[in-house]
């Protein structure tokens, strides 16, 4: 205590603040013992006598800023407040977990933060010594603001991790009005963070679960539960009513797609935006404020490494490449094909011209695969189902690569004469099939009952090694190697042009002829088909089985090290680690942005975004960023949160044309609108053709060409759309203006 | 309603540029994240005389998704599919940044990809594998494609997707060969 040695640094803009808290907090405890009590909220007579015991045991007397700190310190002394408690206690498990299982480097030595920014810039003058349940946040803030907080009201999307920290922090804080909405129910591997759940909640939707338990600890609150999935189905729920009505949102989500939603709709209905993430022991918090800082979107993490196609294709060399290779393999063979043959089989007219649309060569191979599926390759009894599981083992680790070694001999050099499978390409070799063997049993198996699912063939009754011996059994065509012919005659290259599969209505006609139309036939069939659906956490039904012995074939047909159930499970399935403790630090420390706004603080300076991963560990608080300022004109100034109003409603009711709105640019705001668009809809451009179309769509109402042009249904609560303009000044030089978005009224 | 995506910006310009650009750019269906574009086999390559209508689609995290690429015609050639007429995905994002505009693909990528295939990650194997083994081989069988499937015919070299024949024409300019040019040879 009296000889700290290290202050972790979490905020680089204050340097001394550690030091200067550490000598508060002794100086308090001297306090308490003499005055036996702590110093009352705001006094400036307390205050005045902590300061002297602080520079007393600094051994100089505190300036600047640091003084302020000091006298604050004192002003808030009595305070108790949830998001700290949050934040310190995660802190302190994440430190007790370390010092039991070694894991992870421990905090060296003592760590403060600072949250003083949250005072408002007024002194407070209603600070008091109350008696309710939220006495030690009004010793901090004062009563008038803790009967702003009974008065806000905010959405919370999300109820998982983060959203039942948020939650329970804001019935803390006593927020007095809240929606939440989640589409998930509660499920049993949520439990070791998502405390507000028990377990005998699972199955539950979360958002009521969670709802019920929160009003019971703190009945003053009205909690709202939903089930809805935000974006743009649900915008008539989240309307603009509802939306302008809140005093700002908390993002709790799982997915960067749902949080660029959920920023798009903040900035568009300028409410703050409370943003949060964690993934293991690394967190972050990001504070949204219109007109203050940018929004989420404005910074993008680099994209995600996809595995590349050829890679996956033919040269994996790393048992992630074969875990995406099995997880798509089960996909085509269990999930796509049938999944066709099923919506063929539900309405046989309507999948043949939709096939018809498809790009390219897809009419062609879509269409086959229900052909294969239903007529070519179906199987009739479970027999049938373990040969196609043998013949698929060929196909897969045999065929396929003995193909791939006859267009690529293993001696195989490249242009420059360097060895072409060297590096990165691991020369395979193919497998043939061993019923001893467990992988290519498990393998053949794992298929043979996956396809009998496809069709509801019940299995005949057999062990795994009764089945890998009939599979044993099974005659597999020998390899033939397909050679790359050159066309020598007209009539080759003719029957060669006819099978590349030149796509012609014909072709797909014969192929459609050969499915079956007969309805009782065809409904019958429908109610057989049954396309698989991907769930990794079931262990009966052979999914997982499936993919951890297809990947492990793989990784054996190329010399990789294969994976056990559990790493592949965990690869393939996408899990992502998840604790309490992460979840808990950055609840608090974004629920203590709430504060600042409540207090109406709009200086960027005040506001933090954070960093943190608990196992370095590592904690970083720094200022959010300005939005970037964009000027048209010369001096007409904008950022991301601002926009053309445009009221399309003329003095006789009827609607602006797209002409009268391009004459609106011209004459009021002096620009010359190139292109109008509507989200990927082009409603009006200067390059549009022939010119007879031009001049109709310069007549047609801006809501109208919405409606027919982008062929988009306009719902009844929508009195606004969202528009896009390119424009050009007014100059000979027609030079390109930056122009914000359009929100055009147009009912 | 939402405000816009910062990436919509960019899509309106960088379509706007590709239009105002000497290529013959046709929307489908006045769709602004889908279009044809008419392209020219380079002249110093096998490809030299082929006309392709270059499908091109925008994806909604465009530029930082890159765009897909495809041949509407037939096009023998190592990395661009067969039966389909994309072209491999990894190819362009081994290349692709947001710093690019659609110019780009017409005025560089394409014209490179076209004169230095790349064999060791092939899509169509095929013609890898001639490319690799047999040179001449490879330039015949492309040539024979070039004249079966890709020769500026009216009604076009064959049947394969028709696409949107639209009253919706935004062309502006004839494709020019690749010999005006002045290609930066910079990937």
């Amino acid at each position: 205590m009296t000889a700290p040695s290290d202050f972790v640094l979490t905020d680089f803009g204050k340097f001394e603040r550690p030091a200067t808290y550490h000598a508060c907090f002794r100086a308090l405890a001297k306090f308490q013992a003499t005055a036996n009590d702590l110093p009352k909220p705001h006094d400036e007579a307390d205050a005045t006598k902590f300061m002297n015991l602080v520079n007393e045991i600094n051994g100089s007397e505190l300036q600047g800023a640091e003084k302020e700190a000091a006298k604050k310190f004192s002003f808030t002394a009595r305070a108790k407040l949830q998001p700290v408690a949050s934040a310190i206690g995660a802190i302190a498990a994440q430190e007790a977990v370390k010092a039991v299982s070694g894991k992870f480097s421990p905090i060296k030595q003592w760590w403060y933060v600072c949250l003083q920014e949250c005072l408002p810039v007024n002194p407070i003058t209603d600070a008091k010594i109350a008696d309710n349940r939220y006495a030690s946040q009004i010793a901090a803030f004062g009563q008038g603001f803790q009967d702003k907080m009974l008065k806000q009201k905010w959405f919370l999307v999300g109820s998982g991790a983060i959203g039942c920290e948020l939650l329970k922090n804001f019935a803390m804080m006593g927020l007095g009005n809240l929606i939440i909405t989640d589409m998930d129910t509660i499920e049993r591997s949520n439990l070791n963070r998502q405390f507000l759940f028990r377990s005998w909640d699972v199955g539950k939707h979360k958002a009521s679960a969670a709802a019920e338990v929160v009003m019971r600890m703190n009945p003053d609150m009205k909690v709202e539960a939903q089930n809805n999935r935000v974006g743009e189905d649900s915008q008539d729920v989240y309307n603009d009513e509802f939306m302008e009505s809140l005093d700002g949102v908390a993002n709790a989500l799982d997915n960067v797609d749902a949080r660029l939603y959920m920023d798009r709709r903040c900035v568009y209905y300028s409410k703050p935006l409370l943003e949060s993430g964690t993934l293991g022991t690394m967190g972050n918090t990001q504070i949204v404020i219109p007109n203050v800082t940018e929004s989420y979107g404005s910074s993008r993490d680099p994209p995600e490494k996809s595995i590349p196609i050829c890679t996956l294709k033919n040269f994996p060399n790393a048992i992630e490449h074969c875990l995406q290779w099995a997880r798509d393999n089960f996909e085509g063979l269990f999930t796509g094909q049938a999944g066709s043959a099923k919506q063929y089989l539900s309405d046989p007219a309507d999948f043949a011209a939709k096939t018809e649309k498809l790009p390219g060569n897809e009419p062609l191979t879509t269409a086959q695969g229900v052909v294969d599926f239903l007529v070519d390759q179906k199987p009739n009894d479970f027999n049938d189902c373990i040969e196609w599981a043998r013949e698929r083992f060929e196909e897969n680790y045999s065929t396929t690569i003995l193909q791939l070694l006859h267009n690529f001999p293993p001696d195989q050099k490249t242009s420059t004469g360097a060895p072409f499978w060297s590096g990165p390409k691991r020369c395979p070799k193919a497998l043939k099939f061993d019923p001893a063997d467990e992988t290519h049993r498990d393998y053949v198996v794992a298929a043979a009952y996956l396809r009998a699912e496809n069709y509801s063939i019940t299995p005949t009754k057999m062990s795994n090694e009764e089945l890998a011996k009939f599979a044993a059994e099974v005659k597999v065509a020998e390899f033939k190697p397909k050679s790359v012919k050159i066309a020598t005659t007209d009539a080759e290259a003719k029957a060669e042009a006819e099978a590349g599969g030149g796509f012609d209505s014909d072709h797909l006609s014969q192929m459609f002829a050969k499915l079956p139309s007969d309805i009782s036939k065809v409904a019958e069939m429908n109610s057989k088909i049954v396309p698989a659906d991907f769930e990794k956490d079931d262990d009966s039904n052979r999914h997982i089985d499936f993919i951890v012995a297809c990947s492990n074939l793989r990784a054996a047909n190329y010399g990789i090290e294969p994976a056990d159930r559990s790493k592949s499970k965990r690869i393939a399935g996408r899990i992502i680690p998840a604790i309490a403790t992460t979840t808990a630090l950055v609840a608090g420390l974004i629920s203590a942005e709430l504060y600042k706004i409540v207090n109406g603080i709009d200086d960027i300076e005040k506001y933090r975004n954070t960093f943190m991963n608990l196992a370095i560990p590592a904690f970083s608080f720094s200022e959010p960023m300005a939005p970037p300022k964009n000027t048209y004109l010369g001096d007409n100034h904008w950022t991301l949160w601002d926009r053309f109003d445009i009221d399309g409603r003329k003095q006789d009711g009827s609607e602006m044309t797209i002409g009268e709105l391009l004459d609106h640019f011209k004459n009021d705001r002096k620009l010359e609108v190139q292109m109008l668009s509507s989200g990927v809809t082009l409603l009006y451009s200067f390059f549009l053709n022939p010119p007879k179309k031009k001049q109709d769509r310069l007549a047609m109402t801006v809501s109208e060409a919405v409606k027919t042009v982008g062929k988009r249904q306009i719902a009844d609560h929508e009195r606004y759309l969202v528009l896009d303009v390119c424009c050009n000044d007014l100059t000979e030089a027609e030079e390109d203006q930056d122009v914000p978005y359009v929100r055009y009224r147009f009912r | 309603m939402a405000s816009p995506s910062p990436g919509k910006k960019r899509m309106d310009t960088d379509v706007m540029k590709l239009i105002e650009s000497k290529h013959e750019v046709n929307l489908i269906g006045d769709s602004l994240n889908c279009f044809q574009v008419k392209f020219c086999g380079p002249s110093d390559s096998a490809y030299k005389g082929g006309v392709w209508r270059i499908r091109v689609e925008l994806p909604e995290k465009y530029p930082f998704k890159s765009p897909s690429i495809g041949f509407l015609n037939k096009i023998f050639h190592p990395n661009i599919d067969l039966g389909s007429g994309s072209v491999c995905l990894d190819v362009i994002n081994q290349t692709w940044t947001p710093l690019y505009d659609l110019s780009n693909i017409f005025d560089t990528f394409l014209p490179q990809l076209l004169m230095y295939p790349n064999p060791h990650d092939p899509l169509n194997g095929d013609a890898a594998g001639l490319y690799l083994h047999q040179p001449e081989e490879y330039k015949k069988r492309v040539r024979d494609y070039v004249s079966r499937y890709a020769m500026e015919v009216s009604g076009g070299g064959d049947g394969n997707g028709a696409g949107d024949d639209d009253d919706d024409e935004s062309s502006i300019s004839e494709c020019s060969f690749d010999g005006d040019d002045d290609m930066e040879m910079e990937m």
